[in-house]
């Protein structure tokens, strides 16, 4: 009887932890909307304020989001546009462009990228994908046939931002911009950059024309907050459906933030690098040791984890060498230290190796084919 | 003098009709009565004589302008010219007044184009070939006609402002010529054959004629009649036939237009004559005889009534002869007839002249010149055109118009949208000395009626395109309103070209809707600028952002400031570019000096004029409050002197205004606000940043810096500065990163562009410059 009740509480452990690493892991990997935002409330604020302008208002705009890799940019975006649909008014009439600077390299790709995702390519016929120059002409013409009031607002959402700017002489980013400026369809771009130099790059007619509007994304949190961070990725949402087992993760994870090897674990990742991207890391590293015999996540899971983080890369692979191997690099050690960095021939490693290497039996072919 | 005609695949020969009729030796110019056209390809002639109507070449080979043909002549150079007086199709009429008629207008209508503005000399070679033109009366609708055949109907005259029925003079002279023409002109010369022998013999010395001229076509009338009535031998209806001849030379032929709609009728019936197949002439007899019947039940007062149908009958007699051709002389003089009675019933007997009884040719001939009635005519023609043709030498009040807009509601929204670069002020303020040059450029250029090139330099954002625009826009009401020469407008923009040879292609479609390729649009252009175009109007060409047309040989500039030197071109270029030693600086000698001298250069806006420029845009609300304004308008003054950077700022703060908490106690835009937005906008990221990244982002800075100040050079390996790193990790006892760690670091640091990181695999052997100063960082870390 007893058995059969650990049997069938297994069973549902086992159900719990592939739900809990199920939850976890695309809180994790993916940049899923319904991740929570941090720190940045009144960037988003910002933002909301000006889609809301130009999609309700009909004022054209252009804002560019500066901040590291990792530091968010994207998911402000998606975090903003998810709230903007809510409105129905929005949802409908709102029309987006996204375009990315590595896959659309030059102009001519990505003007081609913006006729199809604006769904024009078959107004014209294959006219569209006919040569650059009617291509650029059709695509103008057509917005500037909009006015304020009547047309669709067009978000253009340009990711890796700087990547447009070395296209030739900036015509893309020249007549968005210019579109923005002007009274016709209501326009706003949006550029994605972790480049903070991005604004001399670009060209002064460019640059004239871009409203300077500039969203900074810094990562700007202390430690407490980090904490805070680590304890909200790892806690279970209430609607989880074992409630029993949410209680004892999360309580699990209280206790953790509070341990003494985990918070020193974090605060040397959080020396390391603040952005969020590397934390995700850390504990998907942490939640692959879960299993259903150790069903909550320790501080020695964390500290492996961290430790195989910030494994060296190069150092490991000297650990998989052989004897002769390690030798030769010994020795090209010792001739590092003596020409100080200055280079050195095979001879002179062989030579060195002699003097120093108990092992008289070592063939030179032997370390020739190494 | 023959002149191959290369310009249409079919090559046409021109040559005069005859001997010139009158010389200048002044101007050394020989004036003629004709002109022949011979295609080389179909081996055909055309003879066009004065007074007919014609088609042009123009810009659009589909459309060519229709014109009447007033004078031909050839001058000193050995060139053949024409006056003409235009005809507009309804195509070529302003949009905006197109609706003045309140009616639709069918593509077969014409209008006597009364409008200012077009040379009416001509180049012999860009007539086409005849054209048929019927004139109606106003209240004469225009006949639905089958697309066969050229025929235009003209009713209306437009000068530029309104349109006016036809002048009754100006009508019945019209259909005067038009009546003239109907036998003879638009069949080719070889039609001649088709009339039998006797009648060509019975015409005196015809034969040595090369075309039929009007003269000659009454002849045949005559003869034709005179055959009748011999066939008939009835002495009372030679009588009559000498009437008809006299009828159709008189020259003030006033009618009371009662028998409008029999008009309309009759000349259908010509008209479907003219195109007529065989198997239509019966149906033509029955129309005539319906005809006249109702004009017997219509005019009961007519006092020919008895001979109405007798010339039916000969009519019918003839149409039975089935040689369809001698049909028109007989609906021709149906018609003449009818004419004559009407004009019978107001005056009286006219008495026959001396046109009637004179038969001999060569006297007819030498007499077309000089006959009075013709020259009377002929002068009315002219006359009424160029009274109308004037040009108007007042000037249009130069000032930009002001308009007055009245928000009754003040909230920050609408101040937004004046503020937003989009919209287009009623005035630009502190731009009026360079509009006021702009403008006389362009205007006097427009009342020259030549062509030229304007430079424009300035920094971005000082109002360069808005002036011009602005200009362009006065000009074109100035048009509308008949103070100027109505001009074509097209603009061109560098950058919104993929090429620059692009800008052909735009230019023509612009000008005439054509799509061609760059290369032939080039040679189309080309031709265009350089051939004395007819009827074609200036062309106001505005090329923004210049120096992207730049090619290595700068072919393109080189065309586009070629073609406004010269004559016919009529074209005015405004160009607008950044830099104001741009010619100097990038065009080669020859392009640089068609540009011509004539340049202008926008300067920075100064604070006072942005404070203007701001305090206009908000509509003198009191919106923001004076010091803010100022500050504003200082920051960016000192900045760039950016218009559109001020008001981004201007709009920044009000929203900032109404988004914030704490309000002002005035609720307006105060200078706090002002103060963050140019914060937001022109502060430097760089230190806020280094500020927020993480501890050993930042020692890897402080790590560099020590290295430099060691090393005393500014580059450095990231082992080099790894070494510093684990140093000062030591001293500040904190646990020594990986070298992995620090790979990625300085790849963090590097992609965000604080660091110029090399690109290569070199791992630690990487050398990595700062590309922010050191006292920034130093400064950015010591607040710690």
């Amino acid at each position: 009887m007893s058995k059969r009740k650990s049997k069938e509480t297994s069973s549902v452990n086992g159900e719990c932890i592939s739900q809990v690493q199920r939850i976890l892991r695309e809180r994790f990997c993916h940049q899923c909307p319904n991740g929570k935002l941090f720190g940045v409330q009144l960037q988003y604020k910002h933002l909301l304020e000006l889609l809301k302008r130009t999609t309700i208002h009909g004022e054209s705009n252009s804002a560019l989001i500066i901040g590291p890799r990792g530091s968010g940019k994207t998911m402000l975006l998606n975090h903003v546009l998810k709230e903007l649909m809510e409105a129905k008014q929005v949802r409908e009439n709102l029309m987006q462009v996204h375009l990315n600077g590595l896959l659309q390299t030059n102009d001519k790709i990505a003007l081609k990228e913006i006729t199809r995702q604006l769904q024009m390519e078959n107004v014209v016929g294959d006219k569209v994908f006919g040569s650059f120059a009617e291509n650029l002409a059709f695509l103008l013409e057509a917005l500037k046939k909009g006015d304020r009031d009547s047309s669709c607002p067009v978000l253009f959402i340009l990711d890796e931002f700087d990547l447009f700017v070395h296209h030739k002489n900036q015509t893309l980013l020249y007549n968005l911009f210019d579109i923005s400026q002007s009274a016709q369809t209501p326009v706003t771009v949006i550029g994605l950059t972790c480049r903070q130099d991005i604004l001399e790059l670009l060209e002064k007619r460019v640059k004239s024309r871009f409203s300077h509007r500039q969203i900074y994304l810094m990562n700007s949190f202390d430690f407490k907050q980090y904490l805070r961070i680590f304890k909200e990725q790892l806690y279970l949402p209430a609607e989880f459906l074992y409630k029993p087992f949410t209680q004892k993760w999360n309580k699990n994870v209280q206790s953790l933030s509070e341990d003494r090897t985990v918070q020193d674990v974090l605060q040397n990742h959080f020396h390391c690098s603040k952005d969020l991207r590397s934390l995700h890391m850390l504990l998907m590293l942490a939640l692959s040791s879960i299993t259903v015999s150790h069903p909550f996540m320790t501080g020695s899971d964390l500290l492996e984890a961290s430790k195989s983080c910030r494994m060296d890369s190069k150092a490991n692979i000297v650990h998989g060498l052989s004897v002769l191997e390690i030798c030769l690099i010994i020795a090209m050690k010792h001739l590092n230290d003596v020409y100080e960095g200055e280079p050195f021939n095979f001879q002179m490693v062989y030579n060195g190796e002699m003097k120093v290497s108990t092992l008289k039996s070592i063939n030179i072919t032997l370390l020739l084919l190494k | 003098a023959e002149i191959m005609n290369t310009r249409q695949q079919c090559k046409r020969i021109y040559s005069w009709v005859g001997r010139a009729k009158s010389s200048d030796q002044k101007m050394k110019t020989f004036q003629y009565r004709g002109i022949l056209i011979k295609s080389e390809r179909s081996l055909t002639e055309m003879c066009i004589l004065l007074g007919e109507f014609v088609l042009v070449e123009g810009a659009n080979a589909d459309q060519p302008f229709v014109a009447k043909l007033l004078k031909l002549y050839e001058d000193g150079s050995q060139e053949k010219h024409a006056v003409v007086q235009w005809f507009s199709r309804i195509t070529e009429l302003p949009l905006n007044k197109r609706k003045l008629l309140r009616r639709e207008v069918s593509p077969q209508e014409i209008f006597l184009d009364k409008a200012p503005g077009y040379g009416t000399d001509i180049n012999v070679e860009t007539i086409i070939k005849n054209v048929k033109v019927i004139p109606l009366a106003p209240e004469e609708v225009v006949p639905v006609r089958s697309k066969g055949k050229q025929i235009f109907f003209v009713k209306e005259s437009w000068d530029g402002k309104c349109f006016k029925p036809l002048s009754p003079g100006l009508l019945s002279e019209l259909k005067e010529a038009e009546k003239k023409k109907r036998v003879g002109s638009p069949t080719p010369l070889t039609d001649c054959q088709v009339f039998p022998s006797d009648f060509i013999c019975s015409l005196k010395a015809e034969t040595d004629r090369v075309t039929r001229s009007t003269m000659k076509t009454k002849n045949i009338q005559m003869e034709i009649e005179s055959r009748h009535s011999a066939s008939k031998s009835s002495l009372s209806k030679e009588r009559h036939s000498q009437r008809v001849a006299n009828g159709i030379n008189t020259p003030g032929a006033r009618k009371k237009l009662q028998l409008n709609s029999m008009y309309t009728a009759i000349l259908y019936l010509i008209v479907m004559a003219m195109e007529n197949v065989q198997g239509q002439v019966q149906n033509l007899c029955l129309l005539i005889t319906m005809i006249i019947r109702e004009t017997k039940q219509q005019q009961k007062t007519f006092s020919y009534q008895i001979i109405i149908p007798r010339c039916c009958c000969a009519a019918v007699f003839k149409l039975s002869l089935d040689i369809h051709c001698l049909v028109f002389p007989n609906l021709f003089f149906f018609f003449s007839f009818l004419n004559i009675s009407e004009q019978d019933q107001e005056d009286d007997y006219l008495p026959s002249t001396d046109c009637s009884d004179s038969s001999s040719s060569e006297e007819e001939e030498s007499m077309v010149p000089c006959t009075p009635k013709r020259k009377t005519r002929s002068s009315t023609t002219l006359s009424t055109p160029k009274s109308s043709r004037k040009p108007s030498d007042t000037t249009p009040a130069n000032t930009p118009r002001k308009s007055v807009r009245f928000l009754e509601a003040i909230g920050l929204k609408n101040i937004c949208s004046g503020l937003h670069v989009s919209t287009i002020p009623g005035s630009l303020p502190c731009r009026e000395e360079e509009f006021q040059d702009i403008y006389n450029f362009v205007e006097s250029k427009l009342i020259d009626g030549t062509g030229g090139c304007m430079y424009i330099s300035g920094v971005p954002g000082t109002g360069k395109t808005a002036t011009v625009h602005e200009v362009i826009r006065c000009l074109q009401q100035a048009a509308e309103n008949d103070e100027l020469p109505s001009f074509q407008f097209i603009e061109i923009n560098g950058m919104k070209l993929t090429d620059p040879h692009q800008a052909y292609v735009q230019i023509l479609q612009l000008l005439t809707g054509q799509k061609v390729t760059a290369t032939h649009a080039a040679e189309l252009l080309a031709k265009l600028f350089s051939t004395p175009g007819p009827k074609r109007k200036t062309t106001v060409l505005i090329v923004d952002e210049l120096d992207l047309l730049w090619t290595r040989k700068q072919d393109v500039m080189y065309n586009l400031f070629d073609w406004p030197t010269q004559r016919q071109a009529k074209l005015i270029i405004l160009a607008i570019a950044n830099t104001m030693d741009l010619p100097e600086r990038i065009m080669m000698n020859r392009v640089a000096s068609r540009l011509g001298l004539t340049r202008m250069s926008f300067q920075p806006y100064t604070y006072k004029q942005l404070q203007q420029i701001i305090s206009s845009r908000l509509n003198h609300i009191k919106a923001f409050e004076e010091d803010a304004i100022q500050l504003v308008s200082r920051k960016v003054a000192a900045l760039s002197g950016d218009a559109r950077r001020c008001l981004d700022i201007c709009r920044r703060s009000t929203e900032i205004c109404e988004f914030s908490s704490q309000k002002s106690a005035s609720g307006l835009v105060s200078m706090a606000h002002v103060m963050k937005a140019i914060d937001e906008m022109f502060s430097s990221p760089y230190i806020n940043s280094i500020r927020n990244a993480s501890l050993h982002e930042q020692m890897f800075l402080k790590a560099i810096i020590a290295e430099f100040r060691r090393s005393g050079l500014e580059e450095a390996t990231v082992q080099q500065i790894y070494h510093q790193h684990v140093a000062l990790c030591r001293i500040e006892g904190l646990q020594i990163p990986t070298v992995s760690e620090i790979m990625a670091i300085c790849s963090r640091l590097g992609a965000c562009r604080f660091l110029l990181v090399e690109s290569n695999n070199k791992y630690l052997h990487v050398r990595v410059r700062l590309n922010i100063s050191q006292d920034d960082v130093m400064y950015a870390l010591k607040q710690e």
